[in-house]
């Protein structure tokens, strides 16, 4: 009799901490107020802003094989990274194929909605990074980086 | 950090995950892992995305490119070529029939463009696992509103106003019944979503509780505080295993956020929901069946009035809604009464959702605004009949509803079109026959399930269905008599009088609408002995054409029986004394050499059988 009821004892002692990283998410959620949807809201709009393929701005990064020789790689992350940085949620990133201007890569176009898309070349991370801060958040774009603006002339 | 630029959504409807959508979700996620790509690229699984018939589904957002039927070897070229280099792959788009240049993105797709989408808004979109994307799609907007802002009596008066009516079958106004559930002074009330889709070929209900389950929770939120109930319970059949978990976990988040249970909101305003699983029969969807089922007894509905509102679940007043009804209200609540009723038309207001099955190109979940024409869903989503064939009927509404010929086809779809044509809405399910179905067998095939289904309470259902079926079966084999559509009609016209609930009530209407569009093909069968689609077995007999056969072996190859003779390069013979009649050299010739041959009658012989 003793041995058995120490049996259990120990396994209760034992089975606690085995038992408690099993439960690794004890993150208790906090129970929402109304004012609390707007939060989550906000905090999903750059998802909703990708899903529903509507942002104010489209920033296409060209990732032709001579574009990634180039660097597009760099340019695509340190985009992405600045982007996180300043919390942008209305912008899309997308990728396309060669421009046809392969001694300029890397190259990205900025098109902000009713607006004619601009074309940048010789890209560095550091001028990606300024023309997402002046052009698509400042609204001023940045002539000295820009190839041309406008779509080119399909026939 | 990097913000993602790109989501991968891929379809996880039961439909795709039959074809293998797990997979594929899973080797997209290797292969962006395996690119270094997981910081930009988020793979998300999602809810339905409607055009089952292409299955696996990937959408790409925010390029928009719909992939189709997809398969794992694509994958780690899909995400080389489309996420890396920007160029999307033209092989996996879809490519409408008779066309050979592929439509890479989803808006400009034919069975995408036409569709309204209301109910099924957040298909294809979010992950219906996770409360927060439900949220961030405008989720539990309309439960804030409706619990902050209005009075009870103001919600129904919404819902009255937006012209609502449930989406279950018979279009009972949505606002009339809650105001009645409203009125009752007993306590407590309940709440019951019917998600016992019983009919063959219609999935819409599942669908919704698989994309967005918090739709269907947020409805009947909002239902409870208008009616005053405390407690529902949701009543989904086991036959829908993916339904149920995501239902499930979808009521453990509402519980974990807040949204269900004490103080919803953080307003003092309590409601909580259970889940009642069915074994799933046809009978189990009729209300009163469906309640006795959730109280522990076997499901077999009684006489009404006491309507449920009154005297419900466990005899306290209930309001029972359809899935999509209920997922409907969120939407009515968000966007006003106004914006609602003005889509449809005069007696049916809003979008309704159809599941489009059988002989059509695009098989799959439409939503399209009521009014909408027949013609319009069955050839433009639709795609129209594969193989070049010809439409023949539409069988609308399920077991209960009826067969729409031809010259239906401008029919604008709502309640009351519907049921003056013979079929009615139903829950939405649309089956597409086309010339090579027999409208006897159709006939047959529904009243063989309805009289399995029926619960045998009331005697002019169990046994009228039971005759119907002999009658019909007979007509069928060959044994038809020209007195049998007469006993038919009077068989259909005692059932819809003397049975108590909708099944028996509406049983007929197979045979009803079959006899009155289709009437001629009854008399072939009786008094030619002949079935003019090559269906009924007893009445068609497989044979070669010999200027068409090559000789090639394929035929005698396929036959079970071994009942075809002939040698390479000679044309073949069946024996017919030998042949079963399965059709299997028929679907195996390459020339149409096979033939069911059904111009002239065939002596059926009594003894024979």
């Amino acid at each position: 009799m003793p041995t058995q009821k120490g049996k259990p004892s120990v396994g209760k002692k034992a089975g606690r901490p085995a038992a408690a990283p099993k439960e690794k998410t004890p993150k208790v959620q906090k129970k929402l107020l109304i004012q609390d949807l707007q939060r989550i809201r906000d905090k999903a709009r750059a998802v909703a802003t990708i899903r529903s393929s509507e942002g104010r701005a489209k920033i296409t990064v060209h990732m032709g094989t001579c574009g990634i020789a180039a660097g597009a790689r760099d340019i695509m992350s340190a985009l992405l990274e600045e982007m996180k940085k300043k919390k942008v949620t209305d912008v899309i990133v997308s990728t396309s194929g060669c421009a046809g201007l392969c001694n300029r890569e890397p190259m990205a176009t900025v098109a902000i909605k009713n607006q004619p898309p601009v074309k940048y070349v010789d890209l560095t991370a550091e001028k990606i990074r300024k023309i997402l801060n002046d052009h698509v958040l400042g609204g001023q774009p940045i002539v000295a980086y820009a190839l041309a603006v406008g779509h080119e002339t399909l026939y | 950090m990097k913000q993602p630029r790109t989501h991968l959504l891929v379809c996880a409807g039961t439909g795709c995950v039959s074809c293998g959508s797990f997979q594929i979700k899973e080797a997209l996620e290797n292969e962006v892992r395996k690119r270094k790509l997981q910081d930009e690229v988020v793979v998300v699984a999602t809810g339905c995305n409607g055009f089952c018939e292409k299955g696996p589904i990937l959408l790409v957002q925010p390029d928009g490119i719909f992939y189709q039927q997809l398969k794992i070897e694509d994958i780690p070229r899909l995400v080389e070529e489309h996420l890396i280099k920007g160029r999307p792959i033209k092989k996996l788009m879809y490519v409408p029939p008779a066309k050979t240049t592929p439509i890479p993105k989803m808006k400009d797709i034919e069975f995408f463009k036409h569709q309204r989408l209301i109910v099924l808004r957040n298909r294809g979109r979010i992950d219906p696992e996770n409360v927060e994307e439900y949220i961030g799609f405008d989720g539990y907007e309309a439960l804030a509103k409706a619990l902050t802002e209005m009075s009870p009596e103001e919600i129904i008066d919404i819902i009255t106003a937006s012209g609502l009516r449930g989406r279950g079958g018979a279009g009972f106004p949505t606002g009339k019944k809650w105001a009645a559930g409203r009125r009752e002074t007993a306590t407590p009330k309940y709440l019951i979503c019917n998600g016992d889709e019983g009919d063959p070929g219609a999935f819409m209900d599942r669908s919704i509780l698989e994309a967005d389950p918090h739709a269907v929770l947020e409805g009947m939120i909002i239902g409870a505080k208008a009616i005053g109930a405390e407690k529902g319970y949701i009543y989904i059949r086991k036959e829908y295993p993916l339904a149920l978990k995501r239902m499930e976990i979808a009521i453990r988040q509402g519980r974990d956020y807040g949204l269900l249970g004490k103080g919803i909101l953080g307003t003092s305003f309590d409601f909580d929901v259970e889940i009642s699983q069915g074994a799933g029969a046809f009978v189990s969807g009729e209300e009163t069946a469906l309640i006795a089922a959730i109280e522990g007894r076997i499901a077999s509905p009684r006489q009404r009035p006491p309507y449920p509102a009154q005297q419900g679940l466990w005899n306290k007043p209930t309001v029972i809604n359809n899935v999509e009804t209920w997922a409907t209200v969120p939407n009515i609540i968000r966007r006003g009464a106004k914006w609602f009723a003005s889509l449809g038309t005069e007696t049916s207001k809003g979008t309704k959702i159809f599941s489009l099955v059988g002989k059509i190109n695009n098989t799959g979940l439409v939503e399209v605004p009521m009014g909408t024409k027949l013609r319009d869903i069955i050839y433009g989503i639709g795609g129209g009949i594969p193989d070049g064939r010809k439409f023949k009927a539409i069988q609308i509404g399920g077991p209960s509803g009826g067969c729409l010929p031809t010259s239906k086809l401008d029919l604008p779809i709502d309640y009351e079109s519907l049921t003056e044509a013979g079929a009615m809405m139903g829950s939405g399910g649309m089956i597409v026959m086309d010339d090579k179905t027999c409208m006897v067998d159709v006939a047959k095939y529904f009243l063989n399930f309805l009289r399995d289904e029926s619960c045998g309470k009331c005697v002019s259902c169990r046994e009228g269905t039971q005759r119907m079926w002999e009658i019909v079966r007979n007509i069928s084999e060959g044994k038809g008599k020209p007195s049998d559509l007469a006993v038919l009609e009077e068989l259909a016209v005692a059932c819809k009088d003397a049975s108590m609930c909708a099944l028996g009530q509406t049983a007929a209407n197979p045979v009803l609408s079959t006899l009155r569009y289709f009437r001629h093909e009854f008399e072939t069968h009786i008094l030619e002995k002949r079935c003019p689609a090559g269906v009924c077995v007893n009445l068609i007999r497989y044979f070669v054409l010999p200027d068409k056969c090559t000789g090639c072996l394929a035929c005698k190859r396929a036959c079970p029986n071994d009942c075809i003779r002939g040698t390479l390069r000679e044309v073949h013979l069946i024996d017919q004394s030998k042949c079963i009649k399965c059709g299997a050299c028929q679907e195996a010739c390459r020339f149409e050499a096979i033939e069911a041959h059904r111009d002239t009658a065939i002596v059926v012989q009594e003894e024979a059988r």
